[in-house]
């Protein structure tokens, strides 16, 4: 914890914290991604861009087959689930802050993505969700004015 | 009126007993990541470095067999050659420095969790160590170290069994 003393900004930190706290505890995050039987939630980045959305998230020591990402009433949900990585022994272990079991999280997208272009990729821990938004099919089309 | 101070009282309750749970479970794996803004080539990436938090929680788990310590650490979304291990007396040291990877610059950022910047966590191990027979691997997103005991330590083992 010492080095949370030299924190220059101690209420940036709490916020911090309370984001951890937030996430890791069910009942506590502003969203609904806690709901009962989830274990932890990933951090996620979520970035807008002029054709698509794209997402990541931190989920280091899953399998891509146990991660589940699906689309439901605008309602994106990533799912799965963090197994031990081998049958060891309950005895020996010092120190154990890994999160195993379930986790979740649930985005509401904007009503412009095209649920059914949706694409995933995992790479080193890090889930890859690119959403793209779908092509304005009503609007007037440019039309050039010839010289 | 007091049955709702009785629901606050266990709100609170529950509020901090799930904190004393945190505590004691994460803050030792509470990480912070020092946002260098020369670490990165662009101004974007700069920007997202900025944003980002600049505490994440690399969670590990240490455990100890006859003949060696086992610890495996959370550090999604590295580049092997970004991170730096090292045996110090009886602590493992991991080093390393998370870069914005450039597929992910351009755009707008709504939200921002993910940590990045150059962060130390230190882990005190549970037996004498030889850093010279470590092996190490990095798969998804996980940095595994299979560290042998040394010699004195295997020796100093044996005889307190036959003790």
């Amino acid at each position: 914890m010492s080095a949370l003393m030299k924190a220059t900004n101690p209420w940036r930190l709490l916020d911090e914290f309370n984001r951890e706290f937030g996430r890791m505890l069910p009942g506590f995050a502003d969203d609904d991604s806690q709901v009962v039987g989830s274990t932890w939630a990933p951090a996620v980045d979520i970035k807008e861009e002029d054709d698509k959305f794209v997402i990541h998230a931190d989920i280091p020591g899953v399998s891509p087959d146990d991660i589940e990402v699906s689309m439901e009433q605008g309602v994106l949900t990533i799912k799965g689930e963090r197994k031990h990585e081998a049958e060891e022994n309950k005895e020996g272990y010092h120190r154990v802050e890994r999160a195993y079991g379930t986790f979740m999280r649930r985005f509401a997208l904007p009503e412009n993505v095209d649920a059914g272009k949706v694409s995933a990729t995992s790479k080193d821990g890090v889930l890859e969700l690119v959403l793209p938004k779908a092509q304005q099919g009503d609007q007037p089309r440019k039309i050039k004015v010839e010289g | 009126m007091s049955s709702l101070k009785q629901n606050l009282d266990r709100a609170w309750s529950q509020v901090q007993a799930g904190w004393n749970n945190l505590v004691s479970k994460a803050s030792n794996a509470l990480t912070h990541f020092r946002h260098r803004q020369e670490d990165e080539s662009d101004e974007q990436s700069r920007a997202l470095l900025r944003s980002s938090p600049e505490w994440a929680l690399l969670a590990a788990e240490v455990h100890e067999s006859a003949d060696e310590v086992t610890v495996r650490l959370e550090i999604p979304g590295m580049n092997p050659d970004d991170l730096d291990v090292e045996v110090i007396d009886r602590t493992l040291v991991v080093r390393g420095q998370k870069q914005v990877s450039h597929a992910r610059k351009e755009g707008r950022y709504h939200i921002t969790e993910c940590a990045y910047g150059s962060f130390e966590r230190r882990l005190p191990l549970p037996a004498e160590v030889d850093p010279g027979q470590a092996r190490a691997s990095y798969e998804k997103g996980i940095l595994t170290l299979e560290l042998p005991k040394s010699e004195r330590e295997r020796v100093r083992r044996i005889s307190i069994a036959k003790g």
